[in-house]
């Protein structure tokens, strides 16, 4: 037998020009068992797995494979060895379609270079059915949402023979019921003994279904607990180095005004159909669903970003149109997209100028020039309450951790000041510290008067965080649950059809 | 290490200074007469004029279109203002014209791309070929002599001994550099260029700042097309004809990315006079024009290459 891991990475180091990502990481891996990585936003979880699957080159160190030594020096060598990756940023053609995506890796493996299509879309249709999931193979995966994105993603790795499996934040975007699909996947692939890997920062699925966990921190393992080892406390506490007493503070104790917002039987589509509801003024309403569900193209429609086909909007009482969403910042709405990557931060410009890209006024002299003075004193400002992990406000986005471009893209969100905040999946990829800030944020501008509609995945998220909550299923409104009773079990029920 | 490092990567992200002055010293070793004032004075007159277009095409880059009608737009309005003189028409109001037909063709390039979603590329191929023809049709497919000599006679005016002719392109390249590195509205064409979506969605209106980036570029071949009569005396029909394909070269060349959001404009001015100086020692040397065609593609090639191989090196892995 000789060894019984089947992943070996010892003494590993890796740094970004000044930055050290990962020093001396020596981390172990048996087969047939769920390790989990947990750490901060920019501990170097995801260097650490990306180095093992070959997209990026270690400084030093060794890796062993089933007791081989590799040097990984692409992608497709560590394909070949049986690794399988589900990176935290997807890597989807966009204009191509799901069944396409699927399969993109073996497209140029076909006999004599011809592919029959309709084949690859029913063995598409096939497999996403095996795992439990429903996608038109047919669709353009830029037109899905992030959750059905990050199904393409799990589908993909899955495609292939994989021996090791490699998984990176794949349920920031899911919602409890496309979760436990995934996790009962998991567990089969266990049974069939092959090696997870498993990245999140929802502590307590790792918990759950970790047979190992590993904490890094700053680059470095703190340290590996067996199962049982570890509870949420202890885990966050390696994590962070300090307890966290609260994961959801309570807001100062503020009277829900006027009406702000209301929607009336609005539809686009057949994903979102005669959907109304209210917002009032200093509460957070929440907007849950399964995937699918309409949630995004709800708030989308209110924002501007895309037009309804009918139904209508009162801001304040009066029937207004939002024709985009530059009229919609100006009447007092603002959006923080799901999907970060595309529509949220700009990857290839400095963290400076993006949070400043939604209020440029803000910071220009006469509305023309730029006063980068000032520019960077607030920006320093929000980086730093937004607890951003970066080597200075000019470094390119591109260079943070994802969990740190979620913080830019929402600090870029809040940076201007309007009535209403639409914040879609807002704390997707952020570590429970920086959440725990977040929400204080939050709370600090509602008890100002602001009104926040969250959409979340997150069911304790929207438990912790919302005065009221809109359940949506298939495109409608499925109900309505006030603070007393929101709790998991309803919004399970409510938003899978159990319950009406 | 990292000291050296960072030098390094300072070289590899400013290589195009380096090729320029690589430039400079080849030039003044191979001919004599290179260094002289009357040619420094010749080369800035010779590249005013692509000059103000690479900027206009700087702007499209940026927002990461093309521009393929700058040359025949330029040629357009060159025609107009030669014979819209001989129409007797007063000076000021040819200007006008000349200018406001370029503005025009640039905003019906903006309307069709930006407004009707229809692919840059193929639009502009189409103006270009429009305004071409037009440049044809109004001068009878001959030159036409400008019939302005307070027009003319800015050729030969100098301005604390720089040509007053290059005195456009030093203002243009000053309005570009203040534009794109001091004011909101350079960032957010940069913005639109890497990201557009996200852009729209932080409330800004993309529509409009695309379009008004047609509108300058309009507006500045059409500066090029008057300054070519100044230049030459005449309207002529082929007039600009290949100047879009030096002006993205030139633009390209000074580090701007062809697919948006990078480029700058003091890199651009570089640019513009690396290219014009590979034609201008050729001449000096008398190569063929032949030769010359293919020496400064090759150039171009070059320069294009080892760029592209430090911002692979430079560029974050996925
Ligand atoms: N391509 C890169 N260029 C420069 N720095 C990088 C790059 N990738 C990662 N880093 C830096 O390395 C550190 C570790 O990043 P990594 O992405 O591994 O964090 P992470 O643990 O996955 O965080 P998260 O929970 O936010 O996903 C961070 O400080 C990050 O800024
Ligand atoms: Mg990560």
């Amino acid at each position: 037998m000789g060894t019984n891991y089947s992943v070996e990475m010892t003494n590993i180091y890796k740094s970004f020009g000044g930055v050290h990502a990962l020093k001396d990481v020596s981390i172990r891996f048996r087969p047939g068992e769920i390790h989990s990585i947990v750490g901060e936003n920019g501990a170097g979880k995801s260097t650490l797995i990306k180095i093992l699957s070959g997209a990026y080159m270690r400084d030093s160190g060794e890796i062993l494979i089933h007791g081989k030594p590799v040097m990984p020096r692409n992608t497709y060598d560590m394909k070949r060895m049986g690794i399988g990756v589900i990176y935290q940023e997807f890597s989807l053609a966009l204009d191509c379609t799901v069944a396409e995506n699927i399969f993109i890796s073996k497209l140029s493996e076909k006999k004599h270079g011809l592919i029959n299509w309709k084949k690859l879309n029913q063995k598409a249709a096939e497999l996403t059915r095996d795992l439990g999931f429903e996608i038109n193979p047919t669709e353009i995966a830029g037109n899905l949402g992030v959750a059905f994105q990050q199904i393409i993603e799990i589908t993909k790795a899955l495609s292939e023979d994989i021996d090791i499996l490699i998984l990176d934040e794949p349920t920031a975007v899911l919602s409890p019921l496309e979760t436990e699909k995934l996790f009962s996947i998991l567990d089969r692939l266990k049974e069939k003994g092959v090696t997870i890997i498993y990245i999140s920062h929802r502590l307590e699925d790792v918990l759950r279904l970790s047979d190992e966990i590993t904490v890094l921190r700053d680059g470095e393992v703190r340290r590996t607990f067996a199962r049982g080892e570890a509870d949420g406390d202890g885990l966050v506490s390696e994590m962070i180095g300090r307890n966290v007493d609260t994961y959801y503070p309570q807001r100062a104790k503020t009277e829900i005004g006027e009406e702000v917002l209301r929607v009336e039987h609005l539809n686009r589509g057949n994903v979102v159909r005669d959907v109304s509801f209210q917002v009032f003024k200093g509460e957070v309403l929440g907007i849950a669903g399964l995937l699918g569900s309409g949630k995004t193209e709800t708030v989308r429609l209110i924002f501007g970003a895309d037009k309804p086909d009918s139904g209508d909007i009162y801001l304040h009482g009066e029937k207004t149109k939002i024709t985009s969403p530059y009229d919609a910042m100006k009447k007092g709405i603002n959006y923080l997209s799901e999907n970060r990557k595309e529509e949220g931060v700009i990857l290839q410009m400095p963290i400076q100028e993006n949070v400043t890209l939604s209020d440029m006024r803000a910071i220009c002299k006469n509305a023309i020039f730029l006063d980068k003075k000032k520019e960077s004193d607030s920006v320093e400002n929000s980086v730093e309450s937004f607890q951003v992990k970066c080597d200075g406000i000019h470094s390119l986005v591109a260079s943070l951790s994802g969990g740190n471009q979620q913080k830019v893209s929402i600090a870029k969100s809040l940076f201007v000041n309007t009535d209403i905040a639409i914040l879609d999946e807002p704390t997707r990829g952020v570590d429970v510290g920086a959440k725990v800030e977040i929400y204080n944020i939050i709370n600090q501008l509602v008890s100002e008067g602001l009104s926040v509609i969250m959409v979340s995945s997150e069911i304790e998220e929207i438990i912790g965080m919302c005065d009221r909550v809109l359940v949506i299923g298939k495109g409608q409104v499925v109900g309505t649950l006030m603070k007393g009773e929101v709790d998991q079990e309803n919004i399970v029920a409510l938003s899978s059809g159990i319950k009406s | 290490m990292t000291n050296a490092k960072r030098i390094a990567n300072f070289f590899l992200e400013n290589n195009i200074y380096i090729v320029i002055i690589i430039m400079i010293v080849i030039c003044s070793i191979l001919t004599s007469n290179f260094y002289t004032y009357q040619n420094i004075t010749n080369l800035m007159k010779q590249n005013t004029i692509i000059g103000i277009l690479a900027f206009g095409q700087l702007l499209i880059i940026l927002t990461g279109d093309i521009d393929l009608s700058v040359g025949s737009i330029c040629g357009a309005a060159n025609v107009a203002v030669s014979v819209l003189l001989r129409g007797e028409m007063s000076l000021p109001a040819t200007l006008m014209i000349a200018l406001l037909l370029g503005i025009g063709m640039g905003a019906a390039n903006g309307f069709f791309i930006v407004f009707r979603a229809l692919p840059p590329f193929i639009v502009t191929l189409a103006m270009m070929t429009i305004a071409r023809g037009l440049a044809y049709i109004w001068s009878g497919g001959r030159p036409i002599n400008v019939v302005a000599p307070e027009l003319v006679k800015i050729n030969n005016t100098l301005v604390a001994r720089i040509p007053q002719l290059a005195t456009f392109l030093i203002l243009v390249f000053i309005i570009m550099l203040i534009l794109l590195r001091f004011t909101s509205y350079g960032r957010i064409i940069k913005a639109i260029g890497s990201n557009a979506e996200a852009v729209r969605l932080a409330g800004l209106r993309v529509n409009l700042y695309r379009f008004s980036v047609y509108i300058i570029t309009g507006f500045l071949c059409s500066l090029g097309g008057i300054l070519g009569t100044v230049r030459t005396g005449v309207g002529s029909p082929v007039f600009g004809e290949g100047y879009e394909l030096d002006a993205i070269a030139m633009v390209v060349i000074g580090g701007a990315s062809l697919s948006g959001g990078k480029g700058d404009a003091v890199k651009t001015i570089v640019g513009i006079f690396t290219i014009g100086m590979i034609s201008n020692i050729m001449n000096l040397m008398n190569v063929s024009p032949y030769l010359q065609q293919v020496i400064k593609g090759v150039i171009i090639l070059a320069a294009i290459y080892s760029q592209a191989i430090t911002n692979n090196k430079g560029r974050l892995a996925a």
